[in-house]
């Protein structure tokens, strides 16, 4: 767990958006580390990809990063920096909290 | 044009194969009033604009399938004008280029922010939105005019209450800044609509032609005169009589169209009765008249009887948001004339037509178009036929239509005032018929009565 739970801001007006968006996170999320016992970097790659553009646009810009480094050690098929960018991921999702502005 | 606040008619096509940002961009657009269709291949984007043309298409560059670029090609085969935007999550230089070539009105970068997206849309749509909810293109029967700048809103405005009188209306401004179409308007809005509206060119004819195309006269006037010839004041009666570059019209005449105007009465060359008339005299000029008058080149009674409603005509270097609008007009009219394909102007091209001086305002652009056009192999015309095509137009040459029209006009002129005005006498010299001869008449509304004159 983080020490710091983070607390994002989000436009009112994507409110409902949210739960489906976290949702197909934890999906992600799940998908991942079956990527990465397969070894199918390049999926990790292309689903990182994918969630750091949609990320910082809903207003998660701490996701984007995680989401950029991970597509990274993807991209270098670096398992090690892989699983602790998934467990950055996973924290962030269980810790994450949405004040909607 | 406000950059968030968009025409609640645009249609926006939002194609993108990752669903959350598809939804997030739909949220986006739809809550600042755009009509979306979101789609999340390239192969449904295709299906639907068979159904129905959006304002605006916006793509994801990578998707599965169809990627974003040949989505794009794709849809520029079919309607090389369609404005379209890439969004990219990782966009390379070469992407980057191949979606300038392809005539792409915009180029994205994930992750987006609210308001960038909303700019970049509606600069994107704003070459084919209305400017405001029921304010579009003035339509007139000699032409559209197309416009999206608050200036010429304002004008159009004030064109629609003046239209409603019956008032004498003075146009003002430069040259090709259409003075003319402004003029049909005024007379189309109008009470008179069903009644004629005639025109003449002040510059175009000497003096006592000019008098006798105006006032008309009677049978035996002078030699020449063979036939009875009403006179524009007349012909147009109960409409509008436009005199464009009435500031050439030689002072002797301006006496005489004044007493018309004094009297709303006409007495034809060589005639003793006078008639009534009701006409609405619409003048217009690129000159300054009130320096004409202070020089004495123009009557100043004549020019505050004709400058009842002052209307100027901003040029085109006053309004540079028109100039898209007028881009994408005349790159559909020139096609829809059978001209060529329909083609569109490369990123950079646009940019440098945008930052054009244009003295010769849209006259010239539509020049400079035409020019591009029939020069351009390419669908996608490039910046440096742009470049070259301004340089010629400063040089003031013409195009090539232009050129021969004119050629064609001077042509026959001269051989009606060679011949008095004999049309079989001319027709045989252009080695035409006299069918022919009366087309070519009719296309440069020449009248060969006009041309016969009294002895010497």
């Amino acid at each position: 767990m983080n020490a710091a739970a983070p607390v994002v801001e989000v436009d009112a007006e994507l409110a409902d958006l949210i739960p489906q968006y976290l949702s197909n996170r934890w999906s992600d999320l799940a998908f991942a580390r079956q990527l990465l016992a397969n070894g199918d970097f390049h999926l990790l790659s292309r689903m990182a990809h994918r969630v750091r553009g949609s990320a910082a646009s809903y207003g998660f810009g701490r996701l984007g990063e995680i989401a950029n480094a991970l597509e990274e050690a993807a991209d270098r098929e670096d398992a090690n920096a892989v699983a602790t960018q998934l467990d950055a991921y996973d924290a962030f999702l269980r810790s994450v909290r949405i004040d909607y502005i | 044009m406000n950059s968030t606040e968009p025409d609640r008619r645009t249609r926006i096509l939002l194609v993108d194969d990752d669903p959350d940002h598809l939804a997030l961009c739909t949220r986006w657009l739809s809550l600042s009033g755009y009509q979306v269709d979101a789609v999340d291949s390239g192969a449904e984007a295709l299906a639907r604009l068979e159904q129905a043309r959006p304002d605006l298409v916006v793509s994801d560059l990578i998707m599965n399938g169809m990627d974003g670029l040949r989505l794009l090609s794709e849809i520029h085969r079919q309607d090389p004008v369609m404005p379209t935007m890439i969004v990219s999550g990782q966009a390379g230089i070469p992407d980057a280029l191949e979606a300038a070539h392809l005539g792409v009105s915009g180029f994205l970068e994930k992750p987006l922010t609210r308001e960038g997206f909303l700019s970049a849309v509606a600069q994107a749509v704003d070459t084919t939105a209305p400017p405001v909810p029921g304010a579009g293109d003035l339509e007139t029967t000699a032409g559209r005019l197309v416009y999206r700048s608050a200036l010429m809103q304002e004008l159009v405005g004030r064109v629609h209450r003046i239209a409603v009188g019956s008032s004498t209306v003075m146009l003002s401004g430069e040259t090709g800044t259409g003075k003319e179409l402004i003029a049909r308007a005024l007379h189309e809005l109008g009470p008179r609509r069903d009644r004629p509206f005639v025109g003449i060119n002040c510059s175009a004819l000497p003096e006592q032609l000019l008098e006798s195309e105006l006032f008309g006269h009677e049978k035996g006037a002078f030699t020449g005169a063979t036939t009875r010839h009403t006179g524009l004041f007349q012909a147009a009666d109960g409409g509008t009589l436009f005199l464009d570059e009435i500031g050439d019209m030689p002072l002797p005449l301006q006496a005489k169209v004044l007493r018309v105007l004094q009297d709303f009465a006409v007495r034809p060359v060589g005639g003793l009765q006078t008639v009534k008339i009701d006409v609405r005299v619409i003048s217009a000029t690129h000159q300054n008249l009130v320096e004409m008058v202070a020089q004495k080149q123009f009557r100043d009674d004549l020019y505050y009887r004709l400058n009842v409603v002052p209307v100027h005509v901003p040029p085109l270097r006053q309004r540079p948001e028109d100039i898209p609008a007028l881009l994408e007009f005349f790159l559909r009219t020139l096609a829809g004339r059978g001209d060529g394909s329909v083609k569109s102007f490369a990123p950079e091209a646009r940019a440098t037509l945008m930052q054009a001086p244009f003295p010769g305002n849209i006259r010239q652009l539509q020049n400079v178009v035409e020019r591009c056009v029939v020069l351009s192999s390419a669908s996608v015309i490039p910046q440096s036929l742009v470049v070259e095509a301004l340089q010629d137009q400063t040089l003031g040459m013409p195009t090539l239509d232009a050129a021969k029209n004119s050629f064609e006009r001077r042509y026959i002129a001269g051989l009606l005032r060679a011949t008095n005005g004999n049309v079989t006498a001319a027709a045989k010299i252009a080695g035409r018929n006299r069918t022919e001869f009366y087309n070519l008449l009719s296309r440069h509304s020449l009248r060969p009565e006009s041309f016969r004159r009294r002895d010497p």
